[in-house]
C-alpha cells in the first residue's frame, strides 16, 4: 500500500528520465509504466490526505471511476514508451511522462484543489510533447495549443475560487444542477479540455503537429480526463446530452472533408469523446459505467490507429491521403492492425467498440432518450463511414501511390500488436472490464425485478449482433456509393481555431492597429505633450522656469495657474477629510 | 554497353527500360521522358508489384459481389433469429417499420448519405479552403506595407 499520488511515479520518473542516455533510458521508459500500474492498484481504498495552509488536501481517494482511467492510464504510457522505443526525441518521452503521470494525479484526486494541480500540470507535460517534434508547425501550433489551455485552466480557476468561497468547501461534489456562475466557469473549463466545439478547435490543431509517438500520448490523456471530471462533477447535467451529440456530429461532419490521415484521427478524437460527454449527461448507472468503458476502450483503439497512422508518417513522411495509398503491399502488418483499430471504433462485433460503446446507446434508449438515440446511432454509422473505412482505405488501399515503405521496425509492430489484441479481448471477453467499472453492479439492480442476468451488460444478443451487423454494413455501402464525393482534395477545413489564427490577426491588421495608429497624435498629446507644458511651467528643474524665478521673470499668468492647481488641490482633498 | 543502350533508344516498341541510375520511358515515337516528369499514378504503374491479386478485375468483381451478398445477408437472418416476440421498438414510431425488418440497415446507409451531403456541400462549400491557407497569411501583407507588429517603431512616435 502507497501513501502517495500515485500519479507522482510517472512524474517524477519522466524528470528522471530526462537525465538519463541510451538504453537505460529505453529501459526505464518500459519499466516505469510497469511501476506506475503497480501503484495504482497498490492504493488504499481509504483516501489519504495531506494538511497545506488552511485546507486539508485529499491526495489520494478512488472515486467510482477511477480505477477504470488510473489502469488506463498506466497501460497506454506502457504502450506508447513501446512505440517511441525507436525516436531519439530527448523531450518528448520525459514530457510525456509527466504528462501521463499528471492525469493519473487528477483520477486520484479527492479534492477539488488536487485536482486543479495536477490538472494544469498536464497542460504543462502536453504542449512540451507537441514542442517536442522541432519543426515550425509544431512550435506554433503548440503555443496556439497551450494557450488555449491556460486561458482554458484560468476559467476553470475562476470557478473553483468562486466554488471554494462561496460553499467553503473544497469536497469534489455534484454541481450538475449549475445553480451558480462558478459552476457554469469550471463545465467550461472543462470542456476546453473535452475539445468541445466552440472551443475545439486546438485539438485537431496541435494534435497532428506533434511526432509520430507524441500524437499516440495526447490522443490519450486530455480528453478522456476530462471526461473523468464531468464524470465526477457533472454526472447528469442534461445540458452535456446536447453537448455530446453535437460534438459526435461535428467530428464526423469534419473527419468526412478532411485530407490529413492524422487528422481525420484527431476529428474522430472528438467524435467519440462525444460519445462520452453524451453518456455523462444522461447520467444513469449504466451510462456512467459506459462512459468509463468507452474511455477505456477508446484510448487503446484510438492509440492503436494513430500508431499506424504514425508508422506510415515515420515509413513514408507523408500524411495526405492525396499523397498515400496501396501500401497494402509493404506495409500488410501495420494495415492490418490499423483495420483492428478501425474496426474497433466502429464498434464491429467481436470488438472491444462493440462491447463498450454500445451501453452508452442503449442508455439513452433505456432513458426514452429519443434524440440521443438518434443522433448517437447515425454518429455510430458516421463512425464506420469516416474512420472505419475512409482511415484504411485511403492510406492502405485507394490507388497505387508508388510509395513502397518498408514495414515499420519491430517496436512498432509491437506496440500495434498488443495494442490489437487488447481490442480483440476485450470484444471477446469484456468480464474483466466490466468489473472494474463505476457501478460494477448496475446490472443487479436493473435486472433484480425480472429475477435473472446478473450480468453487467450483455453485448452478445442476435439482436444486438444483427443490428449492428446491419448499420454498419449499410453505412459501409454508403462509403462505396459516395466514393466519389468522398474524394480527397488538398483542403482543409477551417475550424474554431480559424478566430484566433486568422480573425483575430486581421482584425489587428484592419481595424485595431489602423485605429491605434489614428489616435496615436491624442495619445502622444496626453502623454508626453501635455505633461512636457506641465514641466515647461512648474519643474524646479526646467531650464525655463529656474530661468524665470532667479531672472526674475516670473509672470503674473503662471502664479495664478499655479496658486489656482493647489487651491483645487486642497479643495479635493478638505472634501473626503 | 553504351552502344546497346543507344540501339534501345531507338526502338519503338520498348516502352520501359531498368537503369542503374534512373529510369526512362520511351513513347512510340522514340520521345525519352524522364520518371521524374510523371504523375505519380503513371510511375506506380512502372512498379513491378503494381499488378497484385487484390486489384484485378476479376478480384474487385468478386469482392462486391462477395460484399452484396453479406448485406442482403444481413437483412435476411433478421426474421429467422428475431422473433416476432421479441421485435419491440425503443421509440415506436421511430425506430420500427412497417414490415419489421431492415430498419438498421436503412437507417445507417440514410445517416451516411445525409452526412457526407451535408459535410460536402454545405460545410465543405462554405469552410474548405486550400490547405496552405494559413501558412500563406505570413507572406500575405501587402495591404499592410508597414512593419509588423513586433517591429512597431519606438514609443513615441515619430515627432
Amino acid at each position: 500500500v502507497i501513501h502517495f499520488p500515485p500519479g507522482l511515479i510517472l512524474i517524477l520518473g519522466g524528470l528522471l528520465l530526462a537525465f538519463l542516455r541510451g538504453m537505460p533510458f529505453k529501459i526505464a521508459t518500459l519499466v516505469l509504466p510497469v511501476i506506475s500500474m503497480w501503484a495504482v492498484w497498490a492504493t488504499p481504498e481509504t483516501p489519504v490526505t495531506l494538511e497545506y495552509l488552511d485546507y486539508t488536501l485529499i491526495i489520494v481517494q478512488r472515486n467510482a471511476p477511477t480505477m477504470v482511467f488510473g489502469t488506463i492510464f498506466s497501460l497506454m504510457a506502457f504502450g506508447g514508451a513501446l512505440f517511441a522505443w525507436n525516436q531519439d526525441r530527448p523531450l518528448e518521452l520525459p514530457a510525456a511522462f509527466a504528462y501521463a503521470g499528471s492525469a493519473i494525479g487528477v483520477v486520484f484526486a479527492g479534492d477539488i484543489f488536487t485536482l486543479f494541480a495536477f490538472w494544469e500540470l498536464m497542460a504543462i507535460g502536453s504542449t512540451l510533447v507537441v514542442w517536442s517534434k522541432d519543426t515550425e508547425e509544431a512550435r506554433s501550433a503548440g503555443q496556439r495549443y497551450v494557450n488555449v489551455h491556460l486561458v482554458g485552466g484560468a476559467v476553470m480557476m475562476a470557478g473553483i475560487t468562486g466554488h471554494v468561497l462561496t460553499t467553503g468547501s473544497i469536497a469534489i461534489t455534484n454541481l450538475s444542477a449549475l445553480d451558480s456562475l462558478w459552476s457554469w466557469l469550471i463545465l467550461a473549463g472543462i470542456l476546453v479540455n473535452a475539445a468541445s466545439p466552440p472551443f475545439g478547435g486546438w485539438l485537431p490543431d496541435a494534435y497532428p503537429a506533434s511526432s509520430e509517438s507524441g500524437m499516440v500520448f495526447l490522443s490519450a490523456y486530455t480528453t478522456k480526463t476530462s471526461v473523468y471530471v464531468l464524470m465526477v462533477l457533472f454526472a447528469g447535467a442534461d445540458i452535456l446530452i446536447y453537448i455530446g451529440c453535437a460534438m459526435a456530429v461535428y467530428g464526423i461532419v469534419y473527419a468526412i472533408l478532411e485530407n490529413d490521415m492524422r487528422r481525420i484521427l484527431a476529428y474522430s478524437i472528438v467524435n467519440q469523446v462525444g460519445f462520452m460527454v453524451c453518456a455523462v449527461g444522461i447520467g444513469t448507472e449504466m451510462a456512467l459505467n459506459g462512459a468509463a468503458a468507452h474511455a477505456f476502450a477508446h484510448i487503446i483503439y484510438k492509440a492503436l490507429l494513430l500508431m499506424s497512422a504514425g508508422a506510415v508518417l515515420h515509413q513514408t513522411g507523408k500524411r495526405k491521403c492525396t499523397d498515400l495509398g496501396g501500401l497494402y503491399r509493404t506495409m500488410p502488418w501495420t494495415m492490418a492492425f490499423g483495420t483492428i483499430g478501425a474496426l474497433a471504433i466502429s464498434a464491429f462485433p467481436f470488438t472491444s467498440g462493440f462491447t463498450t460503446k454500445s451501453m452508452i446507446t442503449e442508455a439513452a434508449a433505456h432513458e426514452h432518450l429519443a434524440f440521443a438515440w438518434v443522433v448517437l446511432e447515425a454518429a455510430s454509422a458516421g463512425v464506420f463511414l469516416h474512420a472505419g473505412i475512409k482511415f484504411p482505405w485511403f492510406v492502405f488501399f485507394q490507388k497505387d501511390s508508388g510509395l513502397r515503405p518498408p514495414e515499420a521496425p519491430t517496436n512498432m509492430l509491437l506496440a500495434m500488436g498488443l495494442f490489437a489484441a487488447l481490442c480483440i479481448g476485450i470484444g471477446l471477453y469484456p468480464d474483466p472490464l466490466y468489473t472494474i467499472l463505476p457501478f460494477p453492479d448496475a446490472g443487479h439492480h436493473a435486472e433484480h425485478a425480472a429475477g435473472h442476468a446478473t450480468k453487467l451488460y450483455e453485448a452478445y444478443t442476435a439482436k444486438h449482433l444483427i443490428y449492428q451487423f446491419q448499420l454498419l454494413l449499410f453505412s459501409g455501402l454508403a462509403f462505396f456509393l459516395l466514393l466519389k464525393m468522398l474524394k480527397r482534395t488538398e483542403t482543409i477545413t477551417l475550424d474554431f481555431d480559424w478566430s484566433y489564427r486568422r480573425m483575430f490577426p486581421v482584425l489587428w491588421l484592419v481595424v485595431f492597429r489602423p485605429f491605434l495608429r489614428f489616435i496615436q497624435p491624442v495619445h502622444v498629446f496626453l502623454t508626453e505633450k501635455l505633461p512636457a507644458v506641465v514641466v515647461d511651467l512648474f519643474d524646479v528643474n526646467s531650464p525655463r522656469l529656474s530661468s524665470r524665478i532667479f531672472q526674475g521673470k516670473w509672470g503674473v499668468g503662471p502664479t495664478v495657474a499655479l496658486i489656482t492647481v493647489f487651491l483645487a488641490i486642497f479643495l479635493v482633498v478638505n472634501l473626503y477629510t | 554497353m553504351t552502344d546497346e543502350r543507344e540501339d534501345e533508344h531507338t526502338k519503338d516498341d520498348v516502352t520501359v527500360m531498368q537503369d542503374q541510375t534512373d529510369t526512362v520511358k520511351l513513347e512510340p515515337g522514340g520521345v525519352v521522358k524522364s520518371v521524374d516528369d510523371l504523375d505519380f499514378r503513371e510511375r506506380a504503374k512502372l512498379l513491378p508489384d503494381h499488378d497484385t491479386w487484390l486489384e484485378r478485375p476479376s478480384t474487385v468483381r468478386g469482392l462486391i459481389i462477395a460484399s452484396l451478398v453479406v448485406l442482403a445477408f444481413s437483412v435476411v437472418v433478421e426474421p429467422i433469429f428475431i422473433p416476432a416476440s421479441d421485435y419491440e421498438a425503443h421509440f415506436p414510431g421511430l425506430d420500427n417499420w412497417p414490415f419489421r425488418i431492415g430498419w438498421h440497415a436503412m437507417f445507417g446507409l440514410g445517416a451516411c448519405v445525409v452526412m457526407v451531403v451535408f459535410s460536402k456541400w454545405v460545410v465543405g462549400n462554405v469552410l474548405k479552403r486550400s490547405d496552405s491557407y494559413y501558412r500563406d497569411l505570413k507572406d500575405r501583407t501587402p495591404e499592410d506595407p508597414s512593419p509588423g507588429p513586433t517591429e512597431d517603431r519606438p514609443r513615441g512616435g515619430d515627432a
